[in-house]
């Protein structure tokens, strides 16, 4: 690292950058420093957005060369672009290995990989390859392919007019795919006679495609790199190979891997809900776990917006479950109540190290405004590892029952007693990329499962960019801690707290208005910054939790045939169901089989029905609001 | 005319029964001792026969035991008992109470509920209240009147002896569903009675609670608030509605055990009258146990067996590791295939040190058909019929290897470490059967990663369970998409639960050989029938899973019911019912949707409903006060249940 860059020369290894946004993270230069050991010259491809100047430098001391192509998203022209210029500047290049950034490692170290494939002495290598997919027909719709996001050419390669020109074309081409230019690259180099090998091949793996669905065995057969793809692909897909994330990480970490790396890097490119399914970043709080360190006690704030001042006590005996001393910073709506909350907390037996409370401007916005508005300068203030916030609940939805559900299943499952609330706090002690922890999307009494993002997609994809926030949505529920209360970095708020909101924007209650668009948003939020999100638990909530759960899907998936996968692919496809009438049947028939039509038949059917449609990803529950205060 | 209930009045409780299988659950003695000392006579009507351990069981707590035909519901029951019993004789009595066994109790003293109504100048009360609702539900015209509901009507000497109470007894019709016997007695009588002036109340009126419904869904707010009935229907309700209504069960069975309910008498009767997955949720009986030792207790070791099936023999070490996690002495019993590899288990089992093992027996079967289960029933045949072991814990070394890699290995992993996750685990596992004597069998939660389980996982056994049912006199109802059931076998159990498989002298030959090992083999048909064997013994089943395999199923599970949510409206409840009426959907060809839009929107021309359907509108006919649409009732499996 930091060495003086040096000629494009001997071995040449590329590293394309796409998946940065605006900043390089930690495990791509890690990638890089172990790449340079192996490698005489170091040329990275900056593609997809403009870097942060503190990245560029970043390269720019990690890597021999940095080329800037961004605007590109094109693995194939980011490859193009490094392979002429290799081509023109290069002087006895003797390999030239291509490698993007969709991948982490090394896990343990490269040499025995690279060292035993330069030993095979094969023209080109690659470090996984895909077997092909056959479908049922007997048609080939993936053919068999080496996999081009580790892909080393040797010498005679590099120097034929075959390699040349196929980047010439890629780069002189318009309509690059990437998936037809990594199959190709394969079948032209085969086709002039090149041999080639595979370090990990599909052949001696379980399924073809073994690097995004056998991670895990890969790392216990060696194999240094681990895809950013079992991590990030679509949960359901993973769930029927039965490839769990979060054992693949494991095996990751047992190697030695900064498993926090790969998490943070996933937090600002992975949709959050997605990445909690296929990670498992759930945790089932122990009473009984031992591993909080006393000795580094974390600095807590505890924001408490308290509207029915008669849950005072209620609040606070939560907060004493903390296990530090921590300051307290109570918002109000007006002065009866901020007196009636003053002599309940003065009645108190224990005290907080501090007592700050605040009558806020206004109710409008609830928890939200209270919060980021009242609160902004405690956020911001850098003065706390920790803030803990919770509020006045009492629910909404059409039932006591429901509402007292919820409550509970707010406050219970982030401060249940002192051992539950230590045990969240040694997650935080443990992991510095953690940003935030709260209970996992309310199902029981709410109408929230399918439609999370109740309607306010829209209003949360404008602020996002507005908040320059480009975590990708999660397509059906938001990974959101729904209720509002949360455990959190600074840090991971600091986006949203920097924002100079006005009570005005607050003045809409409901789905669409800001507070429930806010409430949504704090993973979003986090994972911007790199810090990723868990959902915690007790174990009551997970008995309860886990039985209905299992109970409503089995109920769902009751009608429909195969892997869940599968059968959630063949509704979606169908679409919205609306009420059932004739006409809501007859648009799921056509859109299953003529989806072409859909368009000049829903004209026919009428507009309602196509707003129903097209509020298809992000439907209102009927009647009752799916969010919450 | 209305009047307190005097000083030393007396008292008769009519209280109407029936079991489908003629026998008593241990809560009815229970409630009916309790209510002893504030009944002077017991008159229990049976509808239907009674075994005689049964006669003679409530012959023990009840004046008298009046067995009759199973006709007429418990509107029946009451009038016809009423004029068994007669006027005269009824006469000496000051108060009568129209009782039923839908509800545990007391879980909050009688005492205090006598007292207070004793002292009111009253006709007639009851213990809670139904909301009143125009339309009314059941009809779709006219109007329901708030009402008490029929587990507990009181009626004092003014109203009893009055010429309108001959009359509604006198002109009540022939009851044959139960909808009839809510719109003629339940949902009539209270209002019936304050029209002709009489005066009548509710110990918990509607107004104290919440839901119009409150003895369904708000029991904790109503035990809070004394009431010592606790209706069975929470626990088998159709879960989707419970869930709508956030009721937990779970958390109901805590309180009422808090408020010192022997919980296990619930447990033994809702084990045997409700579909072993229904109650798994209803009552949330799922154990996320931690690997720290929280609710072992060292001082009253349970006597172990461990049966090993072990047909892969370089796994032994992994198996017997698992096995050394118990946390007092046990027996190994292995069993395997041929002598060679009895050979390598035995020197394995000699080269280990596991302190806790007591003695070993490596066993050679004649027969690898029915694998790890006829291993079990037939090859460990006297271990489970010797009375000389408490608990059972079954393994064996799965493969899985006709399933890709993947699925296999999660399968492994998801059994073994969710029955013996670690020596702390292990002896909180051990921890639950020393709590609760009731507790037949534990094991991990279906598997859903990998296998197609979800929405189907009776495949082809549903038609040849229901067969060894009929033959081994299991009446346990069965649940409708998913069986409660331990695929994968592994477990830890009682041996006296499983007394109705173990006693059978099963063959090698009724397995299939490895060609057949499939769905609609005994194999697959006893895994699937486990808990219902047990729960006809009246123990009932929990599913344990460990923090790790809790949050990785928990987390996909979420994400899944999501995805699978998004296109159809409504709660759950809304959304399932919705799917079911439209039927299997195939490869979603049109017709499908054709036939799909027939039995949604005319249900009357479509074809007989789905099993799936009728379940649904079970559960729906007494959500009352629910915004659900209300669908035509059909029958339920049993004729003379009440709800």
């Amino acid at each position: 690292m930091n060495s003086a860059p040096r000629p494009i020369s001997g071995r040449v290894a590329v590293y394309a950058l796409t998946r940065a946004g605006r900043r390089v993270d930690a495990y791509a230069l890690r990638a890089l420093s172990e790449l340079r050991r192996h490698a005489d010259h170091l040329m990275v491809v900056v593609g997809g957005q403009p870097l942060e100047p503190e990245s560029v430098r970043a390269l720019e001391s990690h890597a021999d060369s940095v080329i800037d192509a961004h605007g590109t998203w094109s693995v194939a022209r980011l490859y193009g672009v490094a392979t002429t210029t290799v081509s023109a500047e290069g002087q006895d290049v003797s390999q030239l290995l291509l490698s993007t950034d969709g991948w982490f490692g090394p896990i343990g170290t490269f040499d025995a990989t690279i060292t035993r494939m330069t030993e095979r002495g094969a023209d080109f290598w690659s470090m996984t390859d895909h077997g092909g997919v056959v479908d049922g027909e007997g048609n080939v719709s993936v053919p068999p392919h080496y996999q081009w996001y580790w892909f080393c050419a040797g010498e005679r390669v590099v120097r034929s007019a075959a390699w040349m020109a196929f980047w010439a074309d890629v780069v002189a081409r318009s309509d690059t795919d990437d998936d037809t230019v990594e199959r190709r690259l394969t079948t032209v180099l085969a086709e002039v006679g090149f041999v080639g090998a595979v370090a990990f091949s599909a052949e001696s793996s379980p399924t073809p495609d073994p690097s995004l669905v056998n991670a895990e065995l890969l790392i216990e057969m060696g194999c240094p790199v681990l895809r950013a793809r079992p991590l990030s692909a679509w949960p359901p897909y993973l769930a029927h190979e039965a490839s769990v994330g979060a054992w693949v990480l494991q095996a990751a970490q047992d190697r030695g891997y900064p498993t926090e790396q790969i998490l943070s890097h996933l937090a600002r490119t992975v949709p959050p809900k997605v990445l909690n399914a296929d990670a498992a970043l759930l945790n089932v709080l122990s009473p009984a776990d031992t591993s909080y360190d006393p000795e580094r006690p974390p600095r807590v704030v505890v924001v408490a917006h308290i509207f029915y001042d008669d849950m005072t006590d209620e609040l606070l005996d939560r907060a004493d479950t903390l296990p530090v001393p921590y300051d307290l910073v109570v918002t109000t709506p007006d002065e009866a109540r901020a007196e009636s909350i003053r002599e309940r907390i003065a009645a108190r037996p224990s005290q907080p190290l501090s007592i700050d409370l605040r009558v806020v401007e206004s109710n409008d916005g609830r928890d939200q405004s209270a919060f980021l508005i009242g609160c902004r300068d405690v956020v911001l203030a850098d003065e706390h590892d920790l803030i803990v916030k919770i509020h006045s609940k009492k629910s909404v939805g059409d039932g006591a029952a429901n509402g007292e559900f919820f409550k509970q299943q707010q406050l219970r499952n982030l401060l249940d007693s002192a051992g539950h609330t230590r045990a969240l706090l040694a997650l935080f002690q443990r992991e510095e990329r953690l940003g935030i922890v709260f209970p996992p999307m309310i199902h029981i009494g709410m109408p929230t499962m399918g439609r999370g993002w109740a309607s306010n997609k829209d209003a949360f994809a404008a602020l996002a960019a507005h908040l320059r926030i480009q975590v990708p949505l999660d397509d059906v529920s938001p990974l959101a801690p729904f209720g509002s209360m949360y455990v959190a970095r600074p840090r991971a708020l600091r986006r949203l707290a920097e924002e100079p909101w006005t009570w005005d924007q607050f003045d809409l209650y409901g789905d669409g208005g800001f507070a429930h668009v806010l409430e949504r948003m704090p993973a979003y939020a986090a994972g911007e910054e790199g810090l990723y999100a868990r959902t915690v638990t007790t174990r009551e909530y997970m008995s309860v939790s886990h039985t209905a759960l299992d109970f409503k899907l089995d109920q769902m998936a009751a009608t429909t045939p195969g892997y869940l996968d599968q059968q959630i692919t063949l509704l979606k496809r169908a679409g919205f169901w609306g009420k059932a009438k004739l006409a809501d049947l007859a648009l799921l028939t056509i859109r299953l089989h003529h989806p072409t039509w859909e368009r000049t038949v829903s004209r026919f059917v009428g507009s309602t029905r196509a707003e129903a449609r097209a509020s298809l990803r992000a439907r209102p529950s009927s009647g009752a609001g799916t969010s919450v205060d | 005319m209305s009047a307190a209930f005097p000083v030393s009045g007396k008292r008769i409780v009519f209280y109407l029964f029936h079991d489908s299988r003629g026998e008593v659950d241990d809560f009815v003695p229970h409630k009916l001792k309790a209510l002893r000392p504030f009944a002077d006579h017991i008159f229990v009507i049976v509808n239907g026969e009674l075994k005689s351990s049964a006669r003679s069981a409530l012959q023990a707590v009840a004046d008298t035991v009046w067995e009759r035909d199973n006709v007429g519901f418990d509107v029946w029951g009451y009038k016809t008992a009423l004029e068994h019993f007669g006027e005269v004789r009824l006469s000496e009595f000051d108060e009568v109470i129209l009782m039923n066994y839908t509800w545990f109790g007391p879980v909050r003293p009688f005492e205090p509920v006598f007292d207070r109504m004793g002292s009111r100048d009253l006709d007639f009360w009851g213990m809670t209240e139904h909301g009143g609702s125009t339309p009314n539900p059941f009809t779709g015209t006219g109007t329901m009147h708030r009402h008490l509901q029929s587990h507990w009507i009181a009626v004092r000497r003014s109203m009893f002896e009055s010429e309108d109470w001959k009359k509604y007894w006198g002109e009540m019709p022939m009851i044959t569903t139960y909808t009839e016997s809510v719109l003629n007695h339940e949902s009539r009588f209270s209002q019936h009675f304050r029209d002709l002036g009489f005066t009548g109340e509710a110990a918990f009126p509607l107004e104290d609670f919440p839901s119009e419904h409150a003895a369904l869904l708000d029991p904790d707010q109503l035990m809070d608030a004394g009431c010592p009935a606790l209706k069975r229907r929470i626990f088998f309700h159709y879960p989707p509605f419970m869930d709508r209504h956030a009721v937990v069960g779970r958390w109901t069975l805590q309180k009422a055990e808090a408020y010192g309910y022997p919980v296990r008498l619930a447990y033994q009767n809702l084990a045997r009258t409700t579909p072993p997955k229904t109650l798994n949720i209803a009552a949330g009986m799922l154990e996320v146990l931690p690997d720290e030792v929280d609710s072992y207790d060292p001082t009253m070791p349970l006597r172990l067996a461990a049966i090993v099936h072990i047909f892969y023999e370089d796994m032994a070490d992994e198996l017997l590791d698992r096995i050394a996690m118990l946390p007092s002495s046990y027996d190994l019993y292995v069993t395997t295939t041929d002598e060679a590899k009895a050979a390598v288990i035995r020197e394995v089992i000699a080269r280990r040190t596991d302190p806790l093992l007591q003695r070993s027996d490596v066993r050679v079967l004649p027969s690898n058909r029915g694998r790890d289960l006829s291993a079990f029933f037939i090859g460990c045949r006297d271990i489970l019929r010797s009375g000389a072991y408490d608990l059972i814990v079954k393994i064996h070394s799965k493969k899985t290897v006709q399933q890709s890699h993947n699925a296999g290995l999660y399968f492994k992993r998801q059994q073994v470490e969710n029955v013996l996750s670690s020596p702390g685990y292990a002896a909180n596992v051990i921890g639950l059967f020393q709590k609760e004597p009731g507790l037949g069998i534990v094991f991990p939660p279906m598997i859903h990663i990998g296998y197609p389980t979800m929405g189907r996982a009776w495949f082809s056994n549903r038609h040849p369970v229901e067969m060894m049912c009929r033959k081994l006199g299991i009446s346990v109802p069965r649940d409708e998409v998913s069986p409660l059931a331990p695929f994968g076998c592994m477990w830890v159990v009682r041996p006296e639960a499983l007394r109705l498989l173990a006693d059978v002298d099963w063959k090698y030959t009724d397995y299939a050989d490895a060609k057949d090992h499939r769905d609609g083999s005994l194999a697959h048909v006893q895994e699937r029938i486990v808990p219902l064997a047990a729960a006809e013994m009246g123990y009932h089943t929990r599913t344990i899973i460990n923090d790790e395999h809790a949050a990785i199923s928990h987390t996909m599970l979420d994400y899944e019911l999501d995805q699978i949510s998004s296109t159809t409206p409504g709660y759950p409840i809304e959304q399932i019912q919705l799917l079911h009426l439209a039927g299997w959907l195939g490869d979603g060809h049109a017709r499908t949707f054709a036939r799909a839009y027939m039995r949604i929107n005319r249900p009357q021309t479509s074809r007989a409903l789905l099993p799936l359907v009728r379940a649904a509108r079970r559960g729906l006919h007494v959500a009352r006060v629910a915004k659900t649409r209300i669908l035509p009732r059909r029958p339920g499996p049993d004729e003379g249940e009440l709800l």
